[in-house]
């Protein structure tokens, strides 16, 4: 598994759009279709996170939104929900199953 | 002033015919271009919200929303000036219209129906400026019109999020009209940019179209907070997941370069 490769989840979303043809559009659109859809699976990606964050630590997670380096909070994370690596991968491959109808 | 919220807020005034004509006065004297005059319309504004938050007591909210508008309501009042001088709160104001004007139309039993209706509006919003007709081109597109569009687009945008939230799937049911829906939204923002960009008076000062469009969603994310407790506090902490992106980008980065 690659390391911290930082365009990794716009590759993941690059490559949805093509599988659908849609990279033929005019550039911008593509460009915004993009990013809509990197917030998109993002957004699955969160709801996946708090859905397996033990209920009594939800509390404490929000503080630590607000206070905390994003590198204590991912700490937080890995600490207190089992398997996180599997579920974000999880969410991030029914995420391309939705959007390519497979 | 805060006692006119409130008293209107509790369903003490509220005639909807009346708030319905007003309501479009409000809509004119805001957006038809005569936003940036904003204080030439000032004394106009209390009485059309005052017809707008009573009307919206009578039935078509649900407690949420309302609570919801309260709060808004409560933001206006609790200004220094706590009245409409001061564009802050006139900002407010034009926030608060959107919310009731948007909600007021919608339900919430059919979802992917209201969604994909929003989203017929939307195109015909949009009809004529699409389909590759984008590049080089600054089209042109009235302030209320353009006002309507971005609203509309905050609205889908605040569905579908919810819906992924919520229910892990999309906010309509069909694959294609999910493509079609995504390719529309993108298609859009590039359109209203665009017109955005040229008409610097469209959107409120200070403010871009991308903020624009990001603070209309927090107003349309305000009406799908949830009915229970546990639920609204799961779509606060959701929302400033969201508002810290940093957190979880490389995490899903690494992760996702895998799936």
């Amino acid at each position: 598994m690659p390391q911290n490769n930082s365009n990794s989840l716009s590759e993941f979303v690059k490559d949805l759009i093509r599988s659908r043809g849609l990279d033929n559009l005019d550039y911008e659109i593509v460009v915004q279709l993009k990013a809509d859809l990197r917030d998109r699976a993002e957004s699955r990606v969160n709801a996946a996170i708090l859905a397996n964050l033990p209920p009594e630590k939800v509390e404490y997670f929000e503080k630590l939104l607000d206070q905390s380096s994003p590198d204590e909070v991912q700490s937080f994370c890995q600490r207190n929900i089992y398997g996180l690596d599997e579920i974000i991968a999880n969410e991030l491959a029914k995420f391309r199953t939705t959007y390519l109808n497979v | 002033m805060e006692d006119f919220f409130l008293k209107n807020l509790s369903g003490e005034s509220g005639d909807p015919t009346s708030a319905s004509e007003k309501s479009k006065r409000l809509d004119n004297d805001i957006f038809d271009g005569r936003f940036p005059d904003y204080k030439s319309v000032l004394g106009k504004l209390d009485a059309e919200l005052e017809a707008r938050i009573g009307y919206s007591r009578t039935g078509t909210f649900t407690e949420t929303q309302r609570d919801a508008i309260g709060r808004v309501a409560e933001k206006i009042t609790s200004s220094e000036t706590g009245n409409f001088a001061d564009e802050a709160v006139l900002s407010s104001a034009v926030e608060l219209s959107h919310f009731i004007k948007t909600s007021l139309s919608l339900g919430g039993e059919n979802e992917p129906r209201e969604t994909a209706h929003l989203a017929g509006d939307l195109e015909s919003v949009l009809q004529g400026f699409g389909d590759g007709k984008i590049e080089g081109e600054i089209p042109e597109m009235d302030k209320e019109k353009f006002i309507d569009a971005v609203a509309l687009l905050a609205e889908i945008e605040s569905r579908l999020e919810r819906s992924y939230y919520q229910k892990n799937e999309p906010a309509f049911p069909a694959s294609e009209e999910y493509l079609h829906m995504d390719v529309l939204l993108a298609q859009g923002k590039v359109i209203l940019r665009r017109i955005a960009k040229a008409n610097q008076d469209f959107v409120p000062e200070g403010k871009n179209f991308d903020e624009f469009l990001e603070c209309l969603r927090g107003i349309a994310d305000l009406g799908f907070d949830g009915e229970n407790r546990s639920a609204r506090k799961n779509n606060l902490v959701l929302k400033k997941m969201r508002h810290n992106p940093a957190v979880f980008k490389k995490l899903t980065n690494r992760i996702s370069s895998a799936v």
